[in-house]
């Protein structure tokens, strides 16, 4: 090997390994965090300082009150929370022996849509039981993020929340603190003026989708590794394919894509078309044409 | 001093693309980066140009090992949009196909540690008993690999009664040869040796680098799909899900040697509760409704996630996969750190890495100077005046 070679592999391994190391080093000096349960902060409407007509104070012994009543709320959600927590495992338990929940009451709002026309239907919620948990956490998520968010349950252990990429961090830090904790995987869509991305966290049985549109024209949002350092690759191979710019990621080399591929080129994007080839690629290319004018001859069929 | 180790990504040591470049002071290594990419064929791409019972059988060669894996993991996905439920014998021979994937994939993986630890007996030992696992899944599906049993809305094929016999047949022998294995790793010192204390994970970094599989298993994570958020027919079938504290490489190849006591357990079940009567697919319609969902299977590397999202036409959006070698990554290089230059192959080996899984996308160009290339049409034409001949049709 020449030392170029060499030289140019040393700068390309620093910042991952450093990251590594340093995970390392920082495990070895700090113990292990006891599970820091979220509770209620108290309002922040509360303790603002200055002087306040009577009205203000009125007010505020009203806000006051509502606290009192949201934390009792916020404890008594807690408590379900253990509950139905429990319950589940004891679900799962019985399972073994018992027969799938087909028979589970159908209350709650948002099924997927049934098809018609198809011979058999699925009820969704008849399949997977009601959800329960997911209840509680839409709560807690409104209460603590308000209008910020949109939380929507699909069936039971799917979850989607909607967000501005500004509120990004803190919803995820949240949901953390909460228990969701493992990062499966990130996904970009191309929705045409708009790239979406949607960060798959999955914890307590449950996958929680957190959804965040970017602008096309300035595709840039800040990096999640800070929080979960298991996100690099997913952050990575989304800058690749798609295009999206993570700010301050700590190893912003390409994943998938060669050496030698077109900077700006991003293969996953609608708007891509991939570049002819001599022989079978002319073909193809003559196929896609005709397909496009609506005649026969489609690639495929 | 350091010296920086590059392997790969051809290298006679790999039996998969991937570039490691190691930086080593004497005999223990200090950095690890791992590239990937050199296996990426564009499938996600690909996914977008056809209709979704085309995708099925692409997204089945995703992967040479794990392909039901992706296939129902797909299909079950597109029929949570369809609305459409699979029929019971369907359920049943999703999780059996998986099972015998699953046996199949531990005992490969089991082979080639041996290997790498310089225990060819064991290898030569347990790739002759996974032939009796890949005749069983010839007897039932037709194929070795890439099995095309799934479609949208069940299965394609019923469990014959030989199949049943094969299995019931074969089953035994197998448990037994496990629990033998099972002593060799847990009593023979060439495999404690080689195992021990190599390629630590603790707990914590598992979680934090979101490790899945028998990876963060052997690691003490309680992540397993088939518990945690049951597909098929998984909620009905009694079996444990296995965790391991040990956190090093002997504690991720002890977890796949006791998954596959389970494994027998889930297929003798599926076998003696097959339904008599029944269909095996529903009638699902091509236009699928817009909307959008996300689908999870429990691979034998992990867990394995599909984001399908669907336009209301017959073709999909977007489909996103991630395969679970693609999440161990980042723990692996963290667990080469700090150990032996010598005990990499094992280190990197027991997480079962499965490049083809995690690359997806390339254009490849034709080179075509001594072997004949057939096109797609050329193909058609030999299949058909193949089958023209009555002595090649296949018998029904």
């Amino acid at each position: 090997m020449s030392s170029e070679g060499e030289t140019k592999m040393d700068e390309s391994k620093k910042a991952p390994s450093k990251n590594v190391g340093e995970m390392k080093k920082e495990e070895k000096a700090s113990k292990p965090d006891k599970k820091t349960e979220t509770k209620a902060e108290p309002d922040k409407s509360t303790s603002k300082p200055g002087g306040k007509s009577e009205k203000e104070k009125v007010v505020e012994k009203k806000i006051e009150k509502g606290a009192d009543k949201k934390e009792e709320k916020i404890e008594k959600e807690a408590k379900d929370e253990k509950k139905v927590e429990k319950e589940e495992k004891k679900e799962s338990k019985v399972e073994k022996k018992a027969e799938p929940q087909e028979n589970a009451p159908v209350t709650a709002k948002g099924a997927v849509k049934v098809v018609e026309g198809v011979a058999e239907k699925l009820d969704v919620l008849k399949k997977y039981g009601e959800p329960k948990l997911e209840g509680i956490l839409k709560g807690k998520l409104e209460r603590e993020f308000g209008p910020k968010v949109n939380v929507s349950v699909t069936r039971r252990h799917r979850i989607w929340i909607a967000t501005a990429k500004e509120d990004l961090h803190s919803v995820v830090k949240f949901l953390m603190e909460d228990g969701y904790d493992h990062l499966t995987t990130i996904a970009s869509v191309d929705l045409g003026d708009k790239f979406e991305l949607l960060y798959f966290l999955y914890g307590k049985n449950m996958v929680v989708t957190v959804r965040v549109l970017l602008p096309r024209d300035k595709p840039e949002i800040e990096t999640l590794t800070n929080l979960i350092p298991g996100a690099t690759r997913y952050e990575r191979e989304a800058m690749d394919l798609m295009g999206v710019v993570f700010l301050n990621h700590p190893d912003p080399r390409r994943l998938v894509l060669s050496e030698d591929w077109p900077e700006g080129v991003h293969p996953l994007r609608k708007d891509w078309q991939p570049p002819v080839v001599k022989g079978e690629g002319e073909r193809i290319a003559k196929e896609r044409e005709l397909e496009k004018k609506g005649k026969e001859g489609v690639l495929w069929k | 001093m350091e010296i920086t180790v590059p392997l790969g990504p051809q290298h006679p040591a790999l039996k998969e693309p991937a570039n490691y470049i190691f930086k080593v002071d004497g005999e223990i290594v200090t950095e690890c980066v791992i590239n990937q990419g050199y296996n990426h064929r564009g499938i996600e791409k690909a996914f977008e140009a056809r209709d979704y019972n085309s995708g099925l059988y692409l997204a089945e060669r995703i992967c040479g090992i794990c392909s039901i894996t992706h296939n129902t993991c797909m299909a079950q996905g597109v029929e949570e949009l369809l609305g459409i439920v699979a029929p019971r014998k369907a359920l049943l021979m999703r999780c059996l196909m998986g099972e015998a994937e699953r046996v199949h994939s531990h005992l490969l993986l089991l082979g080639v540690a041996a290997h790498l630890m310089g225990f060819d007996t064991m290898f030569m030992y347990i790739w002759r008993d996974r032939e009796l696992i890949m005749d069983i899944l010839e007897e039932i599906s037709g194929n070795r690999v890439n099995y095309c049993m799934n479609t949208v809305g069940g299965v394609r094929r019923d469990l014959s009664e030989n199949a049943k016999k094969l299995i019931f047949d074969s089953l035994p022998i197998l448990e037994e040869r496990t629990k033998y294995y099972l002593h060799v790793a847990e009593n023979e010192p060439t495999f404690l040796a080689r195992t021990q204390g190599v390629g630590m994970l603790p707990k914590k970094v598992a979680k934090a680098l979101c490790a899945v599989g028998p990876t963060a298993r052997g690691s003490g994570v309680e992540a397993d799909i088939r518990k945690t958020d049951p597909y098929a027919a998984y909620p009905e079938i009694p079996f444990d899900a296995i965790v391991d504290n040990g956190c090093d490489a002997l504690a991720r190849l002890k977890v796949r040697i006791l998954e596959l006591f389970e494994s027998y357990k889930i297929m003798r079940y599926c076998v003696e509760n097959w339904p008599k009567e029944g269909d095996i697919r529903v009638k699902a319609q091509k236009r699928v409704p817009a909307g959008e969902v996300v689908s999870k299977y429990e691979a034998p590397r992990g867990e394995d996630i599909f984001y399908i999202k669907s336009n209301g036409s017959d073709k999909p959006e977007r489909i996103k996969v991630r395969a679970p070698t693609m999440a161990n990554l980042p723990a692996t290089e963290y667990m080469t750190i700090g150990g032996y230059l010598a005990d990499l192959p094992i280190t990197l080996g027991a997480i079962d890495p499965c490049f083809s899984c995690t690359d997806r996308v390339m254009i490849v160009k034709e080179k075509s100077e001594d072997v004949t290339v057939m096109e797609y049409d050329d193909l058609i034409r030999y299949a058909k005046k193949y089958y023209e001949n009555p002595a090649n049709r296949r018998r029904r």
